[in-house]
């Protein structure tokens, strides 16, 4: 069921000033006192946040994402785990608090925030994974799944659409079989 | 097996004929590996399709964060307001000092500065001893003998990126370029959460070899969120 924080999901995905305004407003000091009681600082807070919203922004921006916990659950969620893997790569900090701490959120809530983020990690791991591909097969991936009709696209790469259409499936497939050997599809 | 993932993709793109498309809609009714690859075909594509149209509207997004963020920080209460203003006029000085000082290239980036090696991995006993004693040794410069003791651990276990990025940047730190590159390209090509990082000292060591065209190639792939996304950037201008 839709929560009625989604408003904040639709600032997001129009830009609208007032509420990215209010968002900060809200949740910001809130961002920063967890940030800062596990190790990091005013400006890591901030960074966290930020990246926080950009990613709900790309998870959210078609419009079918339907936001079914309190929105400060959500960003917390995102936030935290966004923390986690920043303390985990500098590793010379260790997480010795919870990083729970000042935050109460119902278990339903969090259990859903975490349903989000879990969804939203996987995005950005399939975004991260076509990223590190191959030139040839991130253009012709990102080619053919642009608004371009396909021949176009082998027009345009100066190919023929039958190779397109073979190499498309053939980068996808290995797409498919980097994404199941992701940490984190082996997990779920 | 490619006619298996070619089909896949013509159904999706809705490029089969009508026949093909209902022998292959019985297929899925039997075959179960083949209705899990679909899903994760449709889903992959459901995501790339969707980050692609969302990105045009992330640089306009990012100007109203950042502004947003600029009001939310103006807003917290300062500490101490009259000993910031009591000050400005040196901090004013320091600035001036800092701009000449930059012009002049007197601050110009150590591009290969080394992080230092995190100490506080827990493994089994030997492994970890070993690690240790590489981590010190890394951490005080020693970096033919951190690759001396990560050297066996690679060889004991091979999954484990971090022992292949700490060699890799030993190398850099020898000044061995091309076998920094040997541990660090499949690290920055991977997955791991050490393949950004990678990028940046990838680029360093192809950079130092001559090889701008490979360095560039490096650079231009260390995130926003990289911590090294200002040295990348002040190493792809002098690239």
């Amino acid at each position: 069921m839709m929560h009625p924080d989604q408003r904040f999901i639709t600032y997001l995905q129009q830009n609208d000033n007032r509420g990215i305004v209010e968002i900060y407003r809200l949740y910001a000091s809130k961002i920063t006192r967890m940030i800062q009681y596990n190790s990091g600082d005013a400006a890591d807070a901030a960074d966290m946040m930020q990246e926080a919203l950009v990613d709900i922004y790309r998870m959210s921006a078609d419009g079918q994402f339907v936001l079914t916990c309190p929105f400060e659950a959500f960003l917390v969620t995102i936030c935290k785990r966004k923390w986690l893997n920043v303390l985990k790569k500098r590793a010379s900090s260790p997480v010795t608090k919870s990083i729970d701490d000042g935050f109460n959120l119902d278990k339903d809530d969090e259990a859903e925030a975490d349903r989000h983020a879990d969804q939203l990690e996987r995005e950005h791991t399939v975004m991260q994974v076509l990223a590190n591909m191959g030139d040839r097969c991130r253009e012709i991936i990102q080619a053919c799944m642009g608004k371009e009709h396909q021949e176009q696209v082998a027009d345009r790469l100066g190919l023929t659409y039958a190779y397109l259409r073979k190499k498309k499936s053939e980068c996808m497939a290995q797409l498919g079989r980097l994404v199941k050997a992701h940490p984190l599809f082996k997990r779920n | 097996m490619a006619a298996f993932f070619e089909q896949i993709q013509d159904y999706l793109d809705g490029a089969l004929a009508a026949d093909e498309r209902l022998a292959f809609e019985r297929q899925l009714e039997t075959d179960k590996a083949l209705r899990e690859e679909l899903a994760l075909q449709r889903e992959l594509r459901d995501i790339i399709t969707k980050h692609q149209a969302a990105e045009a509207g992330v640089p306009a997004l990012e100007a109203t964060l950042r502004q947003a963020r600029t009001a939310h920080e103006a807003d917290v209460p300062r500490k101490k307001p009259g000993v910031i203003r009591l000050l400005l006029p040196v901090v004013a000085a320091a600035a001036c000092l800092l701009v000449v000082f930059n012009y002049l290239e007197l601050f110009a980036p150590d591009f290969e500065q080394l992080p230092e090696m995190a100490t506080s991995v827990t493994r089994d006993g030997g492994a970890d001893s070993t690690y240790q004693q590489a981590a010190s040794a890394f951490n005080s410069g020693n970096y033919q003998t951190s690759i001396t003791l990560l050297d066996p651990l690679i060889t004991d276990d091979t999954t484990i990126v971090r022992y292949r990025y700490y060699r890799g940047l030993s190398h850099l730190g020898q000044a061995q370029y091309r076998q920094a590159l040997t541990d660090l390209e499949p690290i920055a090509d991977g997955p791991s959460v050490f393949a950004g990082d990678a990028c940046y000292f990838a680029a360093v060591a192809w950079w130092r070899l001559g090889h701008h065209d490979e360095a560039l190639t490096y650079v231009e792939r260390v995130a926003e969120t990289s911590d090294y996304h200002k040295k990348a950037e002040r190493l792809k201008k002098k690239l």
